[in-house]
């Protein structure tokens, strides 16, 4: 397949986000046309446009939609940058968040805390008790990550093989945890449990969206320019050593980037599978391997990937909503499956 | 560079033990033995890929271990015998990584022209734009070798450059078998340090300026190929009959098996 011009790629996902996203904020049981959208949008800012909108149209887009779609936003765009970045790192097209035990380390954190969390809370000041998921999930994430990584480590070095073995022994451990906490819940509580299981970005408001923001924020950032020592990761780490790379710090970087952004995704939205893995493979596709590509389309097409899920999974059955993880898993497991066959010579591990 | 003691040992067993040895700026050093004899392991501890039990490299006057990576990037390439590079990269995107110690996020016009004078060096300038997946093994080979070519180029900071390669020509034909270390000879004779690990005699013997032959993790001798070219010492480097002779025409030696069928 020919190899496109990234920055048109770029250019053209943008103008599909702003699509989707304004799509997405007008559908479901109010309707909002998007020029009313953008006039909403207007007034916001302090400026007058013509289209005439309801006090319930703006109520429903500033309240209820804005914050969920930009939550849905960020969610893609972290979880598919993470599939990248680890991607990278291991130097396997199958490696994803999910897959080392970083989302169950994550969701076990919140199983944990959901069922235990409330005793704790009602002795913590407000400002904690706003991020005290974020945090909790953030150390499950990276509790895991490091769990993975200590085992894996062999005189100095990653050994690969053996950190998605330890992956599946963490996944093994966390499930077990998360079955008996489970059992410890009240009726409340386990829905809370499934809802993290499959994932929803119901819970998405102004007040989640800030608690999480900097721990996506700051990944989005950084991990972008990690690309050049990705690449040189392709050709193992003894040759980016040979090639000036610094790759335990690299690596060190890129687990707490990913245990960060990861976490943060999984405290408001519970577990989404699929994104991290099946985004990159598109964009490898379409403009290459290079990093420095990779990782930032990744986050835009990711974007636009979950902002989609998210407007089937509450308007397909409406008024009942889908778990997002059940959409993402129908588009994204057949898919990946294609792709394994597909691409079967270039799977050598 | 000098390497002084240089022993390794895995679960008390000496994989290396006691080798000394200087390799010199405007030579090409060759290292030869028998299968098993520690000649990659050498090379291993020579570029830092392993820390030896005991013993120390001192490399442009520093110690190895002293060197700040990145800094030593470049002016140091390695060659392994095998890359496992498994995306699919262009030849001119992998010949390009060569140029990562030299610039920070985006390639100058200069690495932009030294990647196409090393592809062009290397005789590859017609498989830039291919994907590196879909190529033969003896190209992928050669698309690494011009990989390292691209990251020890001339650098007025460091006017002298190593380049360590491990068995460069495994899977190359002889043509390029060749042209391979034509290049590593010419790259040598620039002021620079270069030690191949090869498996060939005949081609050690004919390119190499030094030449240090290991068996059995000792080091049986290191020195200018005329003194260390003899019958006696190969014979029981490889304890396998072995005569070397002069070629009548070429004037370089030929290494051949010394019995009647």
């Amino acid at each position: 397949m020919q190899q496109k011009n990234p920055n048109r790629v770029s250019v053209i996902l943008l103008a599909i986000l702003l699509i989707t996203i304004l799509l997405s904020v007008g559908m479901g049981a109010v309707t909002i046309a998007p020029m009313q959208t953008i006039a909403i949008l207007a007034k916001q800012a302090g400026m007058a446009m013509h289209a005439s909108f309801t006090s319930e149209q703006e109520a429903v887009l500033t309240i209820i939609r804005l914050p969920r779609v930009l939550m849905a936003v960020l969610t893609g765009a972290t979880l598919a940058i993470a599939g990248a970045t680890i991607q990278g790192l291991f130097r396997n097209p199958l490696a994803d968040p999910a897959l080392i035990g970083i989302s169950s380390g994550a969701s076990v954190a919140a199983v944990v805390f959901i069922v235990c969390g409330h005793h704790l809370l009602a002795h913590l000041p407000n400002i904690i008790s706003m991020y005290a998921l974020s945090l909790a999930t953030f150390v499950g994430a990276f509790l895991a990550t490091l769990v993975v990584y200590k085992l894996s480590q062999v005189n100095g070095k990653t050994i690969v093989s053996t950190m998605l073995l330890a992956g599946i022994a963490i996944n093994a451990i966390t499930g077990a945890v998360t079955g008996m906490f489970t059992f410890a819940a009240n009726d409340a509580q386990l829905r809370s449990i499934t809802f993290w299981a499959l994932g929803s970005l119901g819970g998405a408001t102004w007040r989640t969206l800030s608690a999480v923001l900097p721990f996506m924020c700051i990944p989005l950032l950084v991990l972008p320019a990690m690309s050049k020592s990705l690449n040189a990761f392709a050709l193992g780490e003894a040759n980016a050593q040979h090639l000036g790379i610094d790759t335990e710090r690299t690596k060190r970087i890129i687990v707490l980037l990913t245990a960060l952004c990861v976490g943060a995704s999984v405290s408001v939205t519970g577990v989404i599978g699929f994104v991290g893995l099946v985004v990159p493979h598109i964009i490898r596709a379409i403009t290459g391997p290079d990093h420095r590509y990779l990782l930032i389309l990744s986050a835009l097409a990711g974007a636009v990937l979950v902002v989609v899920a998210d407007l089937l999974a509450r308007t397909l059955f409406a008024p009942a909503e889908l778990p997002i993880g059940i959409i993402t898993a129908i588009i994204g497991a057949p898919f990946f499956l294609y792709l394994l066959l597909k691409d079967r010579k270039f799977q050598r591990v | 560079m000098q390497a002084t003691n240089i022993s390794f040992q895995v679960n008390g067993r000496y994989i290396l033990k006691g080798v000394s040895f200087d390799a010199l700026p405007g030579k090409l050093l060759v290292i030869l033995g028998s299968n098993g004899a520690g000649k990659s392991t050498l090379l291993k501890i020579l570029s830092g890929e392993l820390i030896a039990s005991s013993g120390n490299v001192i490399l442009d006057g520093i110690d190895l271990n002293k060197h700040a990576t990145a800094e030593l990037a470049k002016f140091r390439g390695v060659l392994h015998q095998q890359t496992a590079l498994n995306l699919p990269f262009t030849v001119y995107e992998v010949v390009m990584m060569g140029r990562y110690p030299h610039y920070a996020n985006t390639p100058q016009q200069a690495d932009h022209t030294t990647v196409n004078n090393v592809l062009a060096q290397t005789g590859i300038t017609h498989l830039a734009h291919r994907n590196y997946l879909t190529l033969s093994g003896g190209e992928q080979q050669r698309v690494h070798l011009a990989r390292v070519f691209a990251q020890v180029h001339y650098t007025a900071k460091h006017p002298i450059r190593y380049l360590f390669m491990d068995e460069p020509v495994n899977s190359l034909d002889i043509l390029h078998q060749h042209t391979t270390l034509q290049l590593a000879k010419e790259f040598a004779r620039e002021g620079n340090c270069v030690i191949a690990v090869l498996h060939d005699l005949n081609l050690g013997m004919q390119y190499a300026d030094n030449i240090l032959m290991l068996k059995n993790g000792i080091m049986v001798c290191c020195g200018n190929t005329q003194q260390v070219l003899n019958s006696e010492v190969l014979s029981t480097v490889y304890d396998f009959p072995l005569k070397v002779l002069t070629h009548s025409l070429y004037n370089y030696p030929v290494i051949i098996p010394a019995f009647a069928n």
